[in-house]
């Protein structure tokens, strides 16, 4: 397959991702937070995990978050990502854990710790992936 | 309220078996599961039909593999192809049977995955984190060690002793699929897969079974073996991340922990009094994590303990006698379980932990689990 026109892999799309999906496609990416207790959460779910309040509501991200680990894949797994490619963990401000890639300059050294920031790449395919740069 | 820790030394392994390790285009599921449950049933010398009680892993379809076996159980419980699920059977059959929900316990599990080229990433496992090419169980632990090696400044040098120590004992074990040595070096120049990690780092994919037969303490007066006893049990979870497949921020360090006090409490014994460690290594830094989450070195001291050939027979604590998931066989925690009780009966050979009283097997996964066996 060429990977220029690989499809990116599907999001999951259950019953509570599709809304989230959709920020994403509009740049504008939207988590869960629970009127109840205030806690955000990533994936999207039918309640709050916290409280198990059903009174979710979706609310825009900040966009900044701070990287918790990083790899390198050398192997290629997937037709839209020929190695070698990046993945970060990243905790985002508002709590939860967000896997994602880092784009642009990567830190020479550990890269733990980086601040960074919400972006949004287009995909060859056409699809958007929220993503992160290193915040200025 | 029943107290947990009443199962101490209650329930017995009595039986154990194993095929042969490897790639078996011509075998499946069922055949390698009934060629282990043979195997294990002479190893005990009970009457087959006595089994009662049938726990399956990675098994298709319980009521085939019954069928195959020629058993009507009156207690069947089927666990998905999980490799946390070794532990976690085999408690639940303990529990089962001291209920008397049966009488003899057969568990088995079989893996074809070898030979159906099973790849553990990509399309044919989908995830949540795929849109952004993260994918296999190998990267999440690629991301744990990634933040171990930068907090507490472990190297892959000092992870490369895991897989030396483990490959040492697989040439040392007749059933091992590796058979050649390896060295630091050896490691380090290793491809790399998901960086940090190199392929030394990952376990095997082969094709295999294993069998346990469990019964009561006065049951297994009769058979043929020395009883192998239950003397401790641990146990905890951890859901709050489990949309990252296998990937926790604090590398499972509090449920570590707590399986541990349950453990060691209900046993009555420490680290210092274990004699062999069976790691469930599906990936060489998981070993890293138990060794401290269990209390054999303080956190972030791993790196350290392992140095100098320490998992190694002979020396200070012989972890993997059969060569674990990395050298030996991946039989998901299973075939662990089997070398412990080899090892407390003195069958194990070149590999023999000389005196061996107390094995423990651990799984430091989502749902870890930790089993403390005795001589009986």
């Amino acid at each position: 397959m060429n990977t220029d026109t690989a499809q990116t892999p599907s999001p999951v799309l259950g019953l509570y991702d599709r809304p989230m999906w959709e920020s994403i496609r509009k740049r504008g990416m939207h988590l869960q937070c629970c009127q109840g207790c205030g806690a955000w959460q990533y994936p999207p779910g039918p309640g709050c995990t916290a409280c198990l309040s059903e009174n979710v509501v979706w609310r825009p991200v900040g966009g900044g978050g701070t990287i918790l680990s990083w790899v390198i894949f050398h192997r290629q797994y997937l037709a839209a990502y020929p190695a070698p490619y990046n993945v970060i963990a990243v905790r985002i401000d508002e709590g939860p854990v967000m896997i994602s890639n880092l784009e642009g300059d990567t830190p020479s050294g550990n890269w733990i710790g980086q601040r960074v920031a919400l972006t949004y790449a287009e995909m060859p395919d056409g699809a958007v992936l929220p993503r992160f740069t290193l915040a200025a | 309220m029943n107290d947990y820790a009443k199962l101490k030394d209650r329930i017995a392994i009595v039986g154990v078996g194993n095929t042969a390790y490897g790639n078996f285009p011509d075998n499946d599921d069922y055949g390698l599961g009934a060629e282990a449950f043979r195997n294990a049933i002479e190893d005990c010398g009970l009457e087959k039909n006595k089994v009662d009680g049938l726990l399956v892993c990675r098994i298709p379809y319980y009521a085939r593999m019954g069928e195959i076996l020629g058993l009507s159980p009156r207690w069947t419980v089927p666990l998905p192809p999980h490799g946390r699920m070794s532990a976690m059977g085999i408690i639940e059959a303990a529990a089962a049977l001291e209920a008397g929900l049966c009488d003899y316990a057969a568990l088995i599990y079989a893996n074809i995955g070898r030979s159906r080229r099973v790849n553990y990433g990509g399309e044919e496992s989908p995830g949540v984190w795929d849109p952004f090419g993260f994918t296999s169980p190998g990267a999440a632990h690629a991301l744990m060690f990634q933040q171990h090696r930068a907090m507490y400044g472990t190297t892959t040098r000092q992870l490369a002793e895991v897989s030396v120590a483990f490959r040492h004992h697989a040439c040392l074990n007749p059933d091992a699929v590796m058979k050649q040595p390896i060295s630091i070096d050896d490691h380090e120049a290793a491809r790399p897969i998901v960086e940090p990690l190199r392929l030394l780092d990952y376990c095997l994919i082969n094709d295999g079974a294993v069998c346990v037969i469990m019964t009561t303490k006065e049951r297994a007066r009769d058979l043929k073996k020395r009883p192998i006893m239950i003397s401790g049990i641990g146990a905890r979870e951890a859901y709050e991340t489990a949309s990252i497949a296998n990937y926790d921020p604090e590398c499972w360090y509090h449920q570590a922990r707590d399986v541990g006090r349950q453990v060691y409490g209900m046993a009555g014994v420490g680290p210092s009094d274990i004699d062999t460690l069976m790691c469930y290594d599906n990936f060489s830094p998981t070993v890293l994590f138990s060794l401290e989450g269990l209390g054999f070195c303080e956190r972030g001291e791993s790196g350290g303990f392992v140095e100098g050939g320490a998992l190694k027979v002979g020396g200070r604590l012989p972890t993997n006698t059969d060569g674990g998931h990395l050298s030996n066989s991946y039989m998901q925690g299973w075939a662990l379980n089997v070398e412990a009780v080899r090892q407390l009966r003195g069958e194990c050979g070149a590999r023999q932990v000389v005196g061996a009283e107390v094995a423990q097997f651990c799984a430091i996964t989502p749902c870890s689990r930790s089993i403390i066996y005795t001589r009986g």
